[in-house]
């Protein structure tokens, strides 16, 4: 999707919540949540493009499949974690969105734990005991 | 060394490259904070990736004795050489104490193997082995003397009353200093023969390497 349909449709998406709003806040609710949802299907092709580009690119240089690992899915947890806490803090919860950010930060410093053990391990093998 | 070095250069580029790549997709400043700190650690992963591969094949071992040897050539080489020297010191030690047991135990066991057969008492009983890898008899050299009081008395009886019939023979000055020195008349010789004879069969050596000595009881 070009980006004149993407501003098309998150403009006439605003304009339905915004008559919506006045007779059911709830079915405007709804309408925001599905706008973002479509927006961010519609970049899910392109994203697939740039991953592949990436591992491709990983691939040749030898890169440790596990660092790429872990950035994929560090970028994967970061944008589920905004979109959700935003789609919440839209409908006006915000105290579920902090959760979500919450939820977001702890899963991305878990991918990190493997990480530190293994750099922790190496720098005490390597000083002298 | 080189392609490694290579690919360790490439691998963090492309790492930092991805890095920044995502620093600017990440959406707002939320989550900003971690990811740049897991990204740092694996970056920093990166850059200690050949420590990894030093510990994980237990290499360093190996690599810092060649430092040392790279280091302090000369020494160590000298220690070598005095090391090897020792070595060799320590196998022909050990070679001829080899041959000094081995030495002993056949002067041991034909000491006795003779005494078993004759009525003698050996006095000294010697082998002697030539050689380093494969050992061979040299001379086997026996000193004995006939036992007065043990089993064999049936020989020994026999021979006392020879020596007055040699004596009677010459005169009797003559006979003493004979006596002294190369006593071995008929019965002293047979008996050496006869010894010399059981060490040949059972050893099978040539009569020239065996000396029998039969010293008066």
């Amino acid at each position: 999707m070009e980006i004149v349909q993407v501003v098309g449709l998150g403009l006439v998406a605003t304009f339905l919540v915004l008559v919506l709003k006045e007779q059911k806040p709830v079915f405007a609710f709804l309408l925001a949540t599905f706008t973002g949802v479509i927006i961010f299907l519609s970049l899910i092709g392109k994203i697939a493009d740039v991953l592949h580009v990436l591992t491709r690119l990983a691939e040749q240089a030898r890169v440790n499949t596990l660092f790429l690992e872990t950035i994929l899915k560090i970028i994967g947890i970061a944008y589920i974690a905004e979109f959700g806490a935003q789609v919440t803090r839209d409908a006006g919860q915000g105290s579920i969105a902090s959760k979500i950010e919450l939820a977001g930060k702890i899963l991305i410093m878990v991918m990190a734990i493997p990480i530190i053990t293994m750099i922790i391990e190496t720098i005490v093998q390597i000083l002298p005991t | 060394m080189f392609e490694l070095l290579n690919g360790w250069l490439k691998q963090i580029i492309i790492l930092v490259l991805l890095a920044t790549f995502m620093d600017l997709l990440l959406p707002n400043n939320a989550m900003d904070r971690y990811v740049k700190l897991v990204m740092g650690l694996l970056i920093i992963l990166a850059i200690l990736s050949p420590i990894f591969q030093l510990i994980r094949q237990d290499l360093d071992l190996t690599s810092l004795s060649d430092q040392q040897l790279e280091g302090s050539g000369r020494e160590n080489l000298s220690s070598v050489k005095a090391i090897k020297q020792k070595g060799e010191q320590l196998t022909e030690t050990q070679n001829r104490l080899i041959h000094e047991q081995a030495e002993q135990r056949m002067a041991a066991t034909l000491r006795k193997g003779v005494e078993k057969r004759f009525p003698v008492e050996v006095i000294q009983s010697e082998v002697k082995t030539k050689g380093k890898e494969e050992a061979r008899i040299e001379g086997v050299h026996l000193v004995v003397r006939r036992a007065a009081d043990k089993g064999g008395e049936e020989a020994v009886d026999p021979v006392d009353p020879v020596d007055p019939v040699d004596i009677g023979m010459d005169s009797e000055s003559r006979n003493k200093e004979d006596h002294q020195k190369d006593e071995p008349s008929s019965e002293q010789r047979a008996l050496s023969r006869r010894i010399v004879q059981y060490v040949e069969e059972t050893w099978k050596l040539p009569p020239e390497q065996i000396k029998v000595e039969v010293e008066d009881g």
